[in-house]
């Protein structure tokens, strides 16, 4: 069956309570619901809990997905605006969108851990390069940050990235051109 | 000159980004193919980017835990029964139970009956002789005899 033929039959199994048909689902999609959670909230626990969250809620609403669109999208839309929910509730209030992420925040470091992909970060220097490429992405303005992760891992058109954000598509393509600016300047001599 | 000839570098920089994630318009794209067809500056530009792009996907990733859909098929709510069905189950279970109670009381009453009619007809129904025959009046008579009838 086509993946996304079989999404779909695991959905609408989903929807009439066949936890087994839902189980399923969830092991098709949650390393990418998972890393998408991880990379928008920098936490992992964080990221598990929003993850629980959100397949909890695929299954309290699989009865009223509309198959206009993929199930893995609508997943990465449920997963990114729950993520943003939980920044934005964890957020102060005084902190401005384009200021870095502050330090008073208590953040865990990222944990790097082995990829599972064939990358091209495997050697000693690649995994240096990793290291200044995730601290050029935290260092980068919250904003920037939201909408490069939401392309990079979410795979969002910037329609719907600016329908995430609440922004104008023109306001999220100059946040991902400057954010790619910005990383660029941090690994220059790399990029050289 | 024509409009592929106005997009100067600092033009198309600003729309390699939007060119890389496929976000710009027929018109604007064509800009700036035609535009990288002729700068090796561009080119390199573009090439930076998409280098960058895929280091950023090939970053060391992060694996969920490994009970995590367990936990979450752990935390399920438990279906509301719509209230007619269990009506109906609640009336299912009293028609069967009646049903079985009154077979049981007949059965009963068959089984232990004292009487010697219903008595007649079990012996008849184990007896080797052949209802209305001379052997079963034989019968009849006997254990009247032993009932002291």
């Amino acid at each position: 069956m086509d993946p996304i033929d079989l999404d779909y039959a695991l959905l609408r199994k989903t929807a009439k309570g066949e936890t087994r048909a839902f189980a399923e689902l969830m092991t098709r999609h949650q390393l990418r619901v998972f890393r998408l959670a991880y990379r928008l909230l920098r936490d992992r626990l964080e990221a598990e809990d929003a993850t629980q969250e959100v397949f909890l809620k695929v299954y309290q609403h699989a009865g009223s997905f509309k198959p206009t669109g993929s199930v893995a999208g609508w997943l990465s839309r449920i997963t990114a605006n729950h993520c943003l929910n939980r920044l934005r509730s964890r957020a102060a209030p005084e902190i401005s969108l384009d200021a870095p992420w502050p330090a008073s925040v208590d953040l865990a470091p990222l944990e790097i851990l082995p990829s599972t992909d064939s990358t091209p970060l495997q050697d000693l220097e690649e995994q240096e390069l990793a290291q200044r490429l995730q601290a050029a992405l935290e260092a980068l303005p919250e904003n920037q940050r939201q909408a490069l992760v939401l392309k990079r891992f979410g795979d969002f058109s910037y329609q719907e990235i600016a329908e995430i954000l609440g922004l104008s598509s023109s306001a999220v393509d100059g946040l991902i051109k400057r954010a790619r600016n910005n990383l660029k300047k941090a690994l220059q001599d790399y990029l050289e | 000159m024509d409009g592929k000839a106005m997009l100067n570098c600092q033009k198309a920089k600003e729309l390699l980004s939007a060119y890389m994630d496929a976000e710009l318009s027929e018109a604007q794209r064509e800009l700036v193919q035609a535009h990288l067809a002729e700068c090796p500056v561009c080119r390199q530009e573009l090439a930076r980017l998409e280098r960058l792009w895929q280091t950023l996907a090939a970053l060391p990733g992060v694996a969920p835990p490994a009970d995590l859909a367990e936990r979450v098929l752990a935390q399920l709510p438990r279906r509301q029964v719509p209230w007619w069905r269990s009506l109906a189950l609640a009336a299912s279970l009293l028609v069967g139970i009646m049903m079985g109670g009154s077979l049981g009381v007949n059965l009963h009453q068959g089984l232990y009956q004292t009487t010697p009619e219903p008595q007649l007809v079990v012996l008849e129904a184990f007896d080797e002789f052949p209802p209305a025959s001379l052997g079963t009046l034989v019968a009849t008579y006997q254990m009247d005899e032993e009932n002291g009838a």
